[in-house]
């Protein structure tokens, strides 16, 4: 266990003193605050947009940021072989594996909580009127972004090109936002290679559909355990996945 | 006397790559020779070093050993065991011939993680730290960031943390690769420091002048193929040769100016001398012949 936190610990390290990195974070702070100009050009409920389009601004560099470095970090490490400095210690495939993805989930949340602040500070100061909504879509947010980190990480196991292990999974990131429109597709479809294309990424596929609280789940009553638990459920299923790739990997 | 118990031990092993280049694979080359057939023990408390050419597959052998390859055949024991646990790991320090570091982090930041993994004890981590800093000359970069340092620093903090955890057995592959003379003169002492602790070496380098001074046994290795296995010393004695200077010729003796050269074995000098008294030749000068690693590496491999 000790060895899985000095991973996590020295991935959020390896963040933090990516300049990349940081100038992505400077940079989404930097438009983040900027919304307070959006203000001077909305007809009305100023506050409102300013509180949607910062939230949709936290989940857009977050997200760039997390895709970037979850199907990278693995890979990059994998190709320039520094991951042997890792493994020829008292450290498994699968120490390494979790290790990894709890730095990276951990950078997520520290990223999407310094944005959160900040996009509250700004709230408070323009008297907006905030409600436990918005700690429930940072949450949210955070749960989705979870699923791209085993997703990327997974990509970044499974591709040998951190070109595709990054475009894989932006399509994921896509492709599970519209998991209801790829139902209905498979069911319109009468080709069944196609229909069960399209229904195996139906099952396959996280549903980022039932985690996009800031747009559609707030007007609706939500089980929060439950979703809770088709997060866990997802990130635990797709661990194992890696978990068995990455053993059968040569590096 | 106690028998000196094998610390690793290599049978038949045989390692192949794919090749992915797509017009060597047309031509039908589908998979290149890493190593094959290779035997070999390696004794508690030795250096033993691996030398040959670039490719002849000295890293594949290490990477086996090391638990990071998957071998086509043969079986390979380390501690006595046939699969390196987790465990085993703690008394084992590796240092790869090329390795990357995020070169963003701090170097304190870089050696604290690695002792980390090693779970080696807040206290003592940082004394140790200390400790091989002040031997790699390190003291005083702590706080710097690793893309400020030069190749050689690098290979200084690859040795630092190779020895991190004061293994018991060390894999060293190409360790005085972008050093300076004094570096490279710290890492021989450093050697031999841990070899005086008992620490059982394996030694890859191109730097023979460095295996003949620190190795007790010499691996040739020759495209994948292991060719021989000398104690270099004892090979030494046992093929000593002398150079007698002598004022006429002799046969196959060789003429350098006025004066004629005879090269004689160890055990014919007496004779050889006796009959050149009896032949009245005048002796100038009996000198004992080196044999330098390299002479044998040339002869061996090429």
């Amino acid at each position: 266990m000790k060895q899985i936190i000095a991973i996590a610990k020295f991935t959020i390290k390896e963040n933090i003193s990516n300049r990349l990195f940081n100038a992505f974070i400077g940079f989404g702070l930097f438009i983040i605050m900027s919304t307070v100009f959006l203000k001077e050009i909305s007809l009305y409920e100023e506050s409102k947009v300013i509180y949607d389009s910062g939230l949709f601004l936290i989940e857009f560099f977050v997200l760039l940021i997390t895709i970037f470095t979850s199907a990278t970090l693995v890979l990059k490490e994998t190709k320039e072989k520094s991951i042997y400095l890792v493994l020829t210690k008292p450290v498994t495939r699968n120490m390494y594996i979790l290790g990894k993805v709890l730095g990276l989930i951990v950078t997520v949340f520290l990223n999407i909580a310094i944005m959160g602040g900040i996009l509250y500070g700004i709230l408070v100061w323009q008297k907006a009127q905030i409600s436990l909504e918005y700690m429930y879509s940072l949450i949210f947010i955070f749960y989705k972004l979870s699923l791209v980190v085993v997703i990327g990480v997974l990509f970044s196991v499974i591709s040998d090109s951190v070109i595709t292990a990054n475009m894989f999974t932006f399509s994921i990131y896509i492709l599970g936002h519209a998991i209801y429109e790829l139902k209905m597709l498979a069911d319109k479809i009468e080709n069944i290679v196609v229909k069960s294309i399209l229904e195996f990424l139906y099952r396959i596929l996280p549903n980022f559909r039932v985690l996009n609280y800031k747009d559609y789940l707030k007007h609706i009553d939500i089980d929060f355990g439950k979703i809770s638990l088709y997060v866990l459920g997802y990130l635990i299923i797709t661990m194992v996945i890696i978990n068995i790739v990455f053993n059968r990997k040569k590096i | 006397m106690a028998q000196i118990r094998n610390i690793i031990e290599v049978r038949n092993l045989k390692k192949e790559y794919k090749i992915t280049d797509i017009f060597k694979r047309l031509k039908g080359d589908k998979k290149k020779v890493g190593v094959s057939d290779v035997s070999f023990d390696v004794k508690e408390g030795e250096i033993f070093s691996i030398i040959g050419l670039n490719g002849a597959g000295k890293t594949t052998i290490m990477k086996s050993i090391l638990g990071l390859l998957k071998l086509e055949s043969g079986t390979i024991r380390v501690f006595s065991k046939k699969k390196l646990s987790r465990k085993d790991y703690y008394k084992i320090g590796y240092l790869p011939e090329i390795s990357y570091y995020p070169k963003e982090v701090k170097l304190m930041d870089l050696m604290q993680y690695y002792a980390e993994l090693y779970n080696i004890d807040k206290v003592y981590r940082k004394k140790i730290i200390e400790e091989i800093f002040e031997i790699m000359d390190l003291k005083g970069r702590e706080n710097d960031r690793l893309e400020n340092f030069s190749k050689g620093m690098l290979q200084k903090v690859g040795l630092a943390q190779a020895v991190l955890n004061e293994p018991k057995l060390l894999f060293l592959d190409e360790p005085m690769s972008g050093l300076d003379p004094l570096a490279r003169r710290m890492v021989m002492d450093l050697i031999l420091r841990l070899k005086k602790k008992g620490t059982t070496i394996i030694l890859n380098t191109h730097i023979l002048s460095d295996v003949e001074k620190l190795s007790d046994r010499i691996a040739f290795l020759d495209k994948g193929e292991m060719k021989t296995i000398i104690d270099f010393n004892s090979y030494q004695k046992k093929n000593e040769n002398y150079v007698v200077e002598i004022d006429r010729y002799l046969d196959k003796s060789i003429k350098l100016q006025d004066r004629y050269f005879k090269k004689v074995s160890k055990d014919d000098l007496n004779d050889f001398l006796n009959d050149l008294n009896d032949k009245n030749i005048k002796i100038y000068s009996i000198e004992k012949e080196n044999i330098t690693l390299e002479q044998l590496f040339l002869e061996k491999i090429i």
